[in-house]
């Protein structure tokens, strides 16, 4: 019996254990990458005198908003400590208490988050006229060859539009009569 | 002397499985605070009478319809097996899984959930698919349904995937370690409070609007296999206007109800018609439908379903009215304890996210 006894607190343990050391092994990962990543935002933040909050990676998409580069996956509430208060600002809960969706709205750019162990990361960014543009100088009602001129030949399009995929980011051209009607940035999570 | 040292290994088998199991009952969420959605698919188990119309989908069937209104005022027994974030395929192995303890008249699915043809999130693949009974369906639901980092084996023995709850174990783990109570109205997910319907942002334009082949593939099947059983399917697309459903969308399940003789019926602008006033009849600015708004719905919807289908006005019945009277008596003890609270803190306490917020606190 006390055999059984010792067997059967081991495998308990023996479960929890291996349970904890995986999660305290992936937690220690993300928290580390966090961190790293900030640092890293503060540091050439302040090297370059700047007010810029993340870092620019060249093979990601991003997008300069009000001067301050806008990264895909990076913490919305820099992005806010940054820029300020949104225009408008609307949240939904998810089904079954997931998180809040939350949907930030900078004059005529629209951003989107999602939800990850409660911080907040930036999903999208959209604009949604002509009196903002990309990096490159693509505008809402430029031309397909504007597109091309600025993007090169899409890695991947659909009926009505390019997509131009760059790491773990999208820039989505939406096309109607060959003229830009859309133009979103995303962050791949799959 | 051989024969003891047999006893005592099996016994000691016995033992160490029961542990296990023990053990296993108090990890898993129990989802009867707060966030009850994960309940909602097992209780349909504990439901013994027989149901001529059947609900399945995400939360625009659980939280738009009322079962009760459906059988006050028109006698229909309905049940709803909704989850948070269904997906169509696991819609179809809820279909497939219920069939095997009865066979409804009229099977009610809502489209929304076609947008998506990929699994979506681990958490709410568990609430759809934990709290079904073993089966095939069951396997196929979760081979289905998996994300890249999920492991079939968290299935069969949720121990591997909610060890690491020993040490956030609430009062709800105890106490419902083998029993639980009912959190749904034959699946209706009751919230009466009021938060008016506010401004939604504009739907973000799509690359693509086709709906993805795998969900359209298991829309299909849900066809055929009511086809083959002899049910009704009936396609709708709930009242609510946010997440926004894009008329694309909307003009392929017109199409696909077309060439499968289904009806569809988007109720999106029939708002007015069914009465529904987004100032008071949702709890959450829009996106669903509180009891007021759903009671609307379920009376509009009931005339519907009995001009449309043969179906039983079961309050002559009086088996029926006895079980049923039961289900009332429950609906209206929590409506009046929601409303209780509502008056007494201007909010409800322990329903939803402040169930949550309180039990933390506690």
């Amino acid at each position: 019996m006390r055999k059984f006894k010792l067997v059967l607190v081991t495998m308990i343990m023996s479960v929890m254990v291996a349970g904890c050391g995986k999660d305290e092994a992936e937690s220690g990962s993300k928290n580390e990458t966090t961190a790293a990543a900030t640092e890293a935002a503060v540091d050439e933040s302040t090297e370059a005198g700047s007010d810029e909050t993340a870092v620019e990676t060249s093979d990601e998409y991003f997008y300069t908003l009000d001067g301050t580069k806008v990264l895909l996956n990076s913490k919305m509430e820099d992005v806010v400590a940054a820029i300020g208060e949104p225009d408008k600002y609307f949240e939904s809960e998810s089904c079954a208490f997931q998180g809040l969706d939350k949907v930030y709205t900078y004059g005529s750019v629209v951003i989107t988050t999602y939800p990850d162990n409660e911080v907040d990361y930036v999903y999208t960014i959209d604009l949604k006229d002509d009196t903002v543009e990309t990096d490159e100088g693509l505008y809402i009602g430029a031309s397909k060859e504007d597109v091309e001129a600025a993007y090169g030949t899409p890695g991947d399009k659909t009926d009505i539009a390019y997509i131009y995929t760059k790491g773990d980011t999208k820039l989505t051209v939406i096309f109607e009569d060959d003229s830009v009607v859309g133009i979103t940035y995303s962050y791949v999570t799959e | 002397m051989k024969k003891k040292r047999i006893i005592a290994i099996l016994l000691s088998l016995v033992l160490v499985i029961s542990g296990f199991y023990v053990l296993q009952r108090l990890l898993v969420p129990k989802y009867q605070t707060g966030i009850v959605e994960g309940s909602m698919i097992e209780e349909y188990y504990r439901d013994e009478s027989k149901h001529e119309v059947l609900f399945i989908g995400d939360c625009e069937v659980y939280e738009n319809f009322s079962t009760i209104t459906l059988w006050e005022k028109y006698g229909i027994t309905s049940y709803i097996r909704g989850s948070a974030q269904q997906l169509t395929w696991q819609s179809y192995y809820l279909l497939e899984d219920t069939l095997k303890y009865e066979k409804p008249k009229v099977v009610v699915f809502n489209v929304l959930a076609l947008k998506y043809n990929e699994p979506q999130s681990e958490a709410y693949n568990r609430m759809s698919i934990d709290g079904m009974k073993w089966s095939k369906s069951k396997i196929d639901n979760i081979n289905a349904s998996m994300m890249e980092d999920e492991k079939f084996i968290d299935y069969v023995f949720p121990i591997l995937r909610y060890h690491s709850r020993w040490s956030e174990l609430t009062e709800d783990d105890f106490e419902h370690i083998f029993t639980k109570d009912l959190v749904t109205h034959n699946g209706y997910y009751m919230r009466v409070d009021v938060k008016p319907q506010s401004e939604f942002p504009d739907p973000m334009l799509l690359a693509d609007y086709t709906l993805g082949d795998k969900a359209m593939d298991y829309l299909q099947r849900m066809a055929d296999l009511c086809k083959q059983e002899g049910i009704e399917l009936v396609l709708i697309k709930a009242p609510t206007e946010y997440p926004h459903w894009y008329d694309e969308w909307d003009q392929q399940v017109v199409d696909f109800a077309k060439e499968n003789d289904l009806e569809y019926i988007n109720y999106i602008p029939l708002q007015d018609e069914i009465g529904l006033d987004m100032s008071k009849d949702t709890y959450d600015a829009g996106l669903h439908l509180n009891t007021s708004g759903a009671e609307k719905m379920s009376d509009y919807f009931g005339q519907w379903l009995i001009d449309n289908y043969d179906l039983t006005d079961y309050r002559n019945d009086e088996e029926y009215v006895a079980i049923w009277q039961e289900k009332v008596d429950f609906y209206n003890e929590m409506k009046e304890h929601q409303y209780y609270e509502l008056e007494t803190y201007g909010e409800l306490r322990s329903y939803g996210a402040n169930a949550i917020d309180n039990k933390d606190e506690e």
